[in-house]
């Protein structure tokens, strides 16, 4: 089995053992009913205390044929009004990028970890779709009415 | 070379920083140069002026001491520091030629290789060499008028030019043709003027008589020689351009704009510090451009010193250099003026005009221009000896092509105008020279490889050079030397019956260069919006004058009193051309046919542009420039170019679309060859860095320029990579074995703890940082970087196109022996806090058995020991309990038990990776290409995993052992024991199908924890 397979497996397992509450994370089910190591659907609760508390917010895993050499690609679906997601759902965070922050050490629960600080620690210096950025910049208020909305769109089961 | 030699106590890297008292030194110097200059020299209105008895110099300025006279211990100026400065960037190829014997002795020596001295921060190391004294002043000792090496004295008596403009004077002239001869059989350069004066001096009772005598001299002969009546008047004001109103905007302009500030050292010379003075200049103004800082900085700090001065010399106080400085300027004059009188051959098509363009130069203090025509002389004069470089013989010939090659003047003129203002050895007296001199390097270079593009683009778009793409392209800092261009480009493009549609160009060119002269904090829109209507108005005239209409009138073109004065000017300056424009004519100079240099040179390098825009004439094709379409390419205003909005940039460019303008900087293809030089059979190849050539000195916004030597040892060299040129436009190609070299260059930047330590430390480079610590930062090239390694300037490949900021392989560049790289940086980041560090990689190839028996073993009880300290270091306000410790034994890739444990030796973690994993995914983007030296990065931590910084620990050695014995390749982590036993740490079962997301709450701790800890929360 390859590195990527063979790290996977772990993953899962050490996922299975013990991951943060409210989270969510597993590989995708193929319609044959094969699991997909490399597809992983998870879920990111918004952090208590902030705006984004109450929301959970579904996110595709993609691991590359080269991970862990290469990080995984998160992507939320639907898209995510964030500055610093791509207006394709791509997450752009630090050690999501090889160039970057990446070690092929860090696990599933740490780049989830991660993402969640992200959601309300947003980084306006690498900004990765306008619509996001400019309200952020620009009318804070006005964005925080929009991040209560969706917000109240992905409620936390 | 022996000079190079005469520093016996050279390390392996020098470096020249400015220390801050050699700065403080220099600033006092300047302060001294600046205090008493008077703009007189530049807008004194009468001839009288000229010819004041020079009571105040007692000594000629080419006595070496001249500036101890002006201040403590001056050995350093400004002026000479920034000639440094910009001398790093251009490193000045000459050999001073004042001492033929030496000099004839080294010239083959030093044909290709630069000129050690251009570098030195004091000319006290510049003409160190074993044989010869150590300054001008000691060389001139060295060799007392007596004792110089070739000269007759029966001759010499002859040479000297009379002092005044007799027959006498003719028949001389004619013996210095017959020396020269007698010269040129000796394959020797020309004789020494310092000799020359000397003797002179000698004769007259010292310079003070000598110089009345000039005067004398000169006086009656302005009655009849029409130059010397108009003379005076050839200054700035008469041209318009230049006028006295407008000399405190042009100085403040000029201190604003970056590509000038820095290096426009005259300008500084030129502005007038009263009026500067008590003008709120200090006033701080709000700025937009952070690029203008530095050389803001550098004002500001004269002031304060500059409005104490008592304001100085009057006759019978000392000599100092401000008044040495105007009195030289007198002088140079006068010498030209006494030549002008002196030639019986006015007539000539090629002299003449170039005289009125060095009186030009005079006129406005125009070092730059005065010190390229000599350079373009001298290189006539001696072929080949100045040590010149191709791409500066290219710029040669341009000018042979500007001003009318050499070839047309008689020996004597060349023999004069190579000696005019000074003989080039004197230089090192004269910092504005210096300066000068530096700035006239990189002028060369830049038209030897741009001139090409320049005038084709004008050729196709069909109006003459924006006074922005001069100084952009050009680095043209001499307004005398813009025309030149100008004129000739101008009438190159539009060949037009009519001489009138020139006329009214050549002033929408004096509007435009005293708009360029004038720009104070100019937005780049402003400044684009201004350039566009410079061309449509060079549209309008060319339409006008194509269609037959009447020509369009001045007073349309430019507000009626501007127009006025240029309009004179530029009448004055057509008459300066019109010779000159007709005998090349005449010669059908052809400058393809003379230069056969490339359409596309690189220019990256050279026009620093903004990383968003770093479209050069390379990256342009040559199309017609639309109406709609604005040259911005050299705005100097780069910084507005920073504040782009951020998101309209995508994160990662595909480099094989964005960055095509730059495949010819790509790296050669690596293919691998075993000892007999076939293809090797090693598949596993690996480049790692060896060695860090650490700078000295950080780049920060208030040091952008750094320089510094290392050497470099015969065997790198002979291990070095060896190229193969790639034909038919294909990549070259690089041959490496087991054990190559290879070098890059690398910037990088400090984080905000290192940054703050150097703050408070002040250290070196190399004592901040580790090279464990250099080899894991990332490549970062701020703003627009210039690095010229040995001469070569190496483009800077940078994010923007390339997706990342690219280290540059400079393989090719390094030569054994003393090696120089200088840097320079303009557009500093908006965080001009940043502290940067450009250091030479020496890359070494490897292979996977060599990484594998190169590995040491840390032996398992200091292993363990280590691993126990780390426990206590981690944080001091965190209470440890390590009576136990949890780790790690899974390798990161696998997520299983490794099997040869191995860590890097900098890692503060206690888990280790598989060695053999680890090599394995070392692998390079290319699947053909050995690893990349960027890759050997702990996949933990981050930190430096090269194979030379991997060890095996000992400890997890004997773990896996135990473990073996056991059974238990299972296990995942251990509990090590205070007591330095240890157990498998069993793990609890997975719960199932829900375990993968589920209401359960765990704990939150990392899994590279490696132990259990209890915060003392404050809370």
């Amino acid at each position: 089995m390859s590195l990527c397979q063979n790290r996977l497996q772990e993953e899962r397992k050490q996922w299975r053992r013990d991951h943060p509450f409210g989270f969510f994370a597993k590989p995708v089910r193929s319609a044959s009913g094969v699991l997909d190591l490399k597809k992983w659907e998870c879920g990111v609760p918004g952090k208590d205390k902030t705006l984004w508390e109450g929301g959970l917010f579904k996110l595709d895993v993609l691991f590359p044929d080269e991970y862990p050499t290469k990080p995984p690609k998160c992507k939320f679906v639907p898209p995510l009004f964030h500055p610093n997601v791509y207006p394709s759902g791509t997450v752009c965070l630090s050690i999501l990028n090889e160039e970057e922050g990446w070690k092929p050490a860090i696990t599933i629960k740490q780049i989830l970890l991660g993402i969640q600080d992200l959601l309300n620690d947003p980084n306006p210096d690498s900004p990765a779709q306008a619509d996001a950025y400019n309200l952020f910049k620009r009318d804070r208020q006005a964005y925080e009415k929009k991040v209560k909305n969706i917000v109240k769109d992905n409620p936390a089961p | 070379m022996s000079s190079p030699k005469a520093h016996g106590n050279q390390t392996t890297t020098k470096t020249r920083p400015m220390s801050a008292k050699e700065l403080e030194r220099s600033n006092a110097t300047t302060k001294a140069f600046l205090g008493g200059k008077e703009k007189s020299w530049m807008t004194r209105k009468s001839p009288e002026k000229i010819v004041k008895p020079s009571t105040t110099v007692s000594t000629i300025s080419i006595s070496p001491d001249h500036d101890q006279g002006a201040s403590p211990a001056p050995r350093l100026t400004t002026e000479q520091y920034m000639a440094i400065r910009n001398n790093d960037l251009t490193s000045i190829p000459f050999q001073p030629d004042s001492y033929r014997g030496r000099f004839s002795a080294q010239r083959r020596r030093c044909g290709g290789t630069k000129n050690y001295s251009g570098r030195s921060s004091t000319y006290a190391a510049s003409s160190a060499s074993p044989s010869t004294p150590s300054s001008p002043a000691l060389a001139h000792a060295a060799f007392p008028r007596g004792e110089s090496p070739r000269k007759l004295p029966s001759n010499t008596g002859n040479v000297l030019p009379s002092p005044s403009p007799s027959v006498e004077t003719r028949r001389h002239s004619a013996q210095v043709v017959d020396l020269e001869d007698e010269e040129s059989n000796a394959q020797t350069p020309g004789a020494p003027f310092t000799t020359r004066l000397e003797e002179l001096v000698a004769k007259y009772g010292g310079f003070e008589q000598l110089e009345r005598r000039l005067e004398d001299a000169e006086r009656p002969s302005h009655e009849t020689s029409p130059i010397a009546t108009t003379q005076p008047e050839g200054t700035a004001t008469n041209l318009g351009l230049l006028g006295d109103s407008s000399h405190q905007e042009r100085s403040q302009s000029l201190e604003d704009r970056p590509s000038h500030a820095n290096t426009d050292v005259e300008a500084l010379y030129a502005a007038t510090p009263h009026k500067r003075v008590q003008g709120n200049i200090n006033e701080p103004r709000k700025r937009m451009q952070s690029g203008y800082h530095s050389s803001r900085m550098a004002l500001d700090q004269l002031q304060p010193t500059l409005a104490g001065r008592p304001s100085d010399s009057g006759p019978g106080s000392p000599p100092n250099a401000q008044a040495d400085m105007r009195n030289y300027c007198e002088r140079v004059v006068l010498r030209l003026q006494y030549y002008m009188n002196r030639q019986d051959h006015r007539g000539s098509n090629v002299e003449r005009p170039r005289l009125e363009l060095l009186r030009d130069a005079c006129g406005r203090s125009d070092y730059f221009y005065l010190c390229l025509h000599q350079i373009f002389c001298l290189d006539h004069r001696f072929r080949g000896l100045l040590g010149l470089t191709n791409v500066h013989s290219n710029g040669i010939n341009v000018l042979s092509f500007l001003l009318v090659s050499n070839e047309q003047l008689t020996t004597e003129a060349i023999e004069w105008f190579s000696t005019f203002p000074l003989p080039f050895e004197l230089y090192a007296q004269r910092p504005a020279f210096q300066a000068a001199q530096g700035r006239v390097i990189r002028c060369l270079e830049l038209l030897g490889t741009n001139w090409e593009i320049l005038r084709s683009q004008c050729t196709l778009r069909r109006y003459p050079p924006l006074v922005d793409e001069l100084v952009g392209h050009f680095n043209i800092a001499s307004l005398t030397f813009q025309r030149v261009v100008f004129t000739a480009l101008l009438r190159d493009i539009w060949t037009l019956p009519q001489d009138q549609c020139y006329h009214v160009a050549e002033i929408v060119f004096a509007r435009n260069y005293k708009e360029v002269m004038s720009r104070v904090n100019t937005l780049i829109q402003d400044i684009q919006a201004y350039n566009q209507s410079v061309i449509e108005e060079y549209q309008r005239i060319l339409f006008s004058h194509t269609s037959h209409v009447q020509p369009v009138a001045d007073t349309t073109m430019a507000p009626p009193k501007t127009g006025q004065s240029s309009s004179s000017a530029s009448e004055t300056f057509q008459s300066h051309h019109h010779g000159r424009r007709r005998h090349h004519h005449h010669h059908h100079l052809h400058p393809q046919r003379v230069l056969g240099i490339q359409p596309h040179q690189p220019l990256q390098a050279q026009t620093p542009s903004p990383p968003n825009r770093t479209h050069s004439f390379a990256a342009q094709p040559a199309v017609p420039h639309g109406a709609s379409r604005s040259p911005r390419l050299s705005v100097p205003h780069l910084d507005q170019f920073i504040s782009f909005d951020p998101t309209l940039i995508p994160s990662q460019p595909n480099p094989d679309s964005s960055a095509f303008h730059q495949a010819h900087v790509r790296s050669p293809v690596l293919s691998s060859i075993d000892f007999a030089g076939k293809p090797s059979n090693i598949t596993r190849y690996f480049r790692f860095v060896r060695h860090v050539i650490m700078p000295i000195e950080f780049i920060t916004s208030n040091n952008r320029h750094v320089g510094w030597d290392f050497k470099i040892k015969k065997g790198l060299i002979d291990s070095l990579a060896q190229d193969n040129p790639g034909l038919y436009g294909l990549s070259a190609t690089r041959n490496f074995a087991t054990e190559s070299r290879m070098c890059r260059v690398r910037c990088i930047k400090l984080d905000k703890l290192k940054a703050d330590e150097f703050k408070v430390k002040r250290l070196r480079v190399d004592q901040l940082i580790t090279q464990s610590e250099w080899v894991v930062a990332d490549n970062v090239w701020p703003g627009s970087t210039a690095v010229v390694l040995n001469g070569t300037a190496l483009e800077i490949r940078k994010k923007s196109h390339h997706g990342k900021d690219l280290p540059i392989d400079a393989t090719r560049f390094i030569k054994e022996g003393d090696n120089h790289i200088s840097t320079a940086v303009i557009g500093f980041d908006k965080d001009s806090d940043a502290h940067y560090a450009i250091g030479i990689e020496i890359i070494q190839v490897t292979d996977e058995d060599q990484v594998r028996e190169s590995l040491p073993t840390l032996a398992w009880q200091e292993a363990r020991q280590r691993i126990i300290d780390r426990s206590i270091q981690v944080d001091p306000d965190v209470q440890v309990v390590h009576s136990q410790m949890i780790i790690d034994l899974i390798d990161p890739f696998t997520a299983r038990l490794f099997d040869v444990p191995v860590r890097g030796s900098t890692c503060s973690h206690n888990q280790c990776f598989d060695r053999d994993v680890f090599l394995q995914t070392r692998t390079s983007k290319n699947p053909n290409e050995p690893c990349g030296p960027d890759e050997f990065r702990c996949p933990i931590c981050g930190a430096d995993a090269r194979p030379r910084s991997l060890v095996i620990d000992g400890f997890f050695v004997t773990v896996r052992e135990e473990l073996e014995r056991k059974g238990r390749l299972d296990a995942k982590r251990i509990i090590l024991h205070e007591s330095g036993d240890w157990e498998i740490k069993e793990e609890e079962e997975a719960t199932g199908e829900q375990g993968d997301g589920t209401g359960k709450r765990a704990s939150v701790a990392k899994p590279s924890a490696p132990m259990e800890v209890i915060e003392i929360d404050d809370d």
